[in-house]
C-alpha cells in the first residue's frame, strides 16, 4: 500500500466540521481559503467560496469533482489572450 | 424585431489541400453546432455544413463554396452564428445562457450589476457580474425583464474581495 493511499484524503478539520453543520442547510455557501483539502463525497451538493488569492470563487460540488482539491475550481491567473499586434511582433 | 445572433463555433484553421476547415464549437454538446443547419458569419456569408467529423477536440467541416486551402485559410477566425429560432424549446426550468446576459441581476431586493460574460472553472458555469462578481448560475430563481436571483445567506458579504481574518 502506497503511503499516500495509507493516509487517506487531507482535509483541513475544520472544513470537515463546517461541511458536517451545513449539510443539514443546503442554503449556506461555505468560505474557505483551504484550497488544499481533498473534496469529500459527503461535500457533494454543497457551495463553497474558494478563494484564488484575489476573491472567492464560488464552487458548487457534484459527484465527479470528488478525490479534487477545493484549489483546482478556483484559478488563480487570468489568461488574457495575445492580440494580433502581439502576433505580429513576436514574428518580426 | 432584430433577428438574434448566437455564436455556436469559430473556424480555426484549414486542414488538407481540398478545403476543409478546422471548428472549434461553443455548444454543450459539441458536435450540436452542425445540426442547426445553414450557419452565418458575422458579415452575413452563410455557410452549409456538407461533412463533419471529429478530431481532437475540434471538427473538421466540409463547407459548401469552399473548395481549396486558400479558401479555408481566408476563414481563419471566422466567428459561425445561428439564429435564436432554430435553438430548441427548453424544458420547465432551463435558460439559454445568452438569453440572460446583458441583463440586470436582483437579488435580496439589491441590484447587483448586468451580467456580462460567464465562466467555468470546472465548477459548472458562473456568471460574472459588473463589477468582478460570479454568482453560478443554479442560483437564478426566475427570469423576467431581471434576473432574479436566490443567494445562500450572507453570500454578498462573502463574495467581496479579501477583507476577512477567517482561516
Amino acid at each position: 500500500m502506497t503511503r499516500s493511499v495509507w493516509k487517506g484524503p487531507f482535509v483541513d478539520g475544520y472544513l470537515i466540521k463546517k461541511a458536517a453543520a451545513a449539510n443539514g442547510n443546503r442554503n449556506h455557501a461555505i468560505k474557505t481559503w483551504s484550497r488544499r483539502s481533498t473534496i469529500l463525497p459527503t461535500f457533494v451538493g454543497l457551495t463553497f467560496q474558494v478563494h484564488n488569492g484575489n476573491k472567492f470563487i464560488p464552487v458548487h460540488v457534484s459527484e465527479e469533482m470528488v478525490g479534487h482539491k477545493l484549489g483546482e475550481f478556483a484559478p488563480t491567473r487570468t489568461f488574457k489572450a495575445h492580440s494580433a499586434s502581439d502576433k505580429k511582433a513576436a514574428a518580426k | 424585431m432584430v433577428a438574434q445572433l448566437i455564436c455556436v463555433g469559430v473556424i480555426t484553421g484549414a486542414h488538407g489541400i481540398k478545403g476543409e476547415v478546422k471548428v472549434k464549437s461553443f455548444t454543450s454538446v459539441p458536435k450540436a453546432f452542425a445540426t442547426y443547419g445553414s450557419l452565418v458569419a458575422g458579415d452575413g456569408r452563410s455557410f452549409e455544413i456538407k461533412h463533419v467529423r471529429p478530431q481532437k477536440d475540434e471538427f473538421l467541416c466540409v463547407l459548401n463554396n469552399i473548395g481549396d486551402r486558400n479558401a479555408a485559410e481566408a476563414l481563419r477566425g471566422t466567428e459561425l452564428f445561428v439564429l435564436r429560432e432554430k435553438l430548441p424549446p427548453l424544458n420547465e426550468g432551463e435558460i439559454y445562457l445568452s438569453d440572460v446576459q446583458g441583463k440586470l441581476a436582483v437579488a435580496e431586493g439589491k441590484t447587483l450589476g448586468s451580467i456580462i460574460g460567464f465562466q467555468n472553472f470546472g465548477a459548472g458555469e458562473l456568471m460574472e457580474l459588473e463589477g468582478g462578481m460570479l454568482v453560478p448560475v443554479s442560483f437564478i430563481a426566475s427570469v423576467a425583464e431581471v434576473v432574479m436571483l436566490e443567494l445562500p445567506d450572507s453570500y454578498l458579504d462573502d463574495a467581496k474581495p479579501d477583507s476577512g481574518s477567517e482561516i
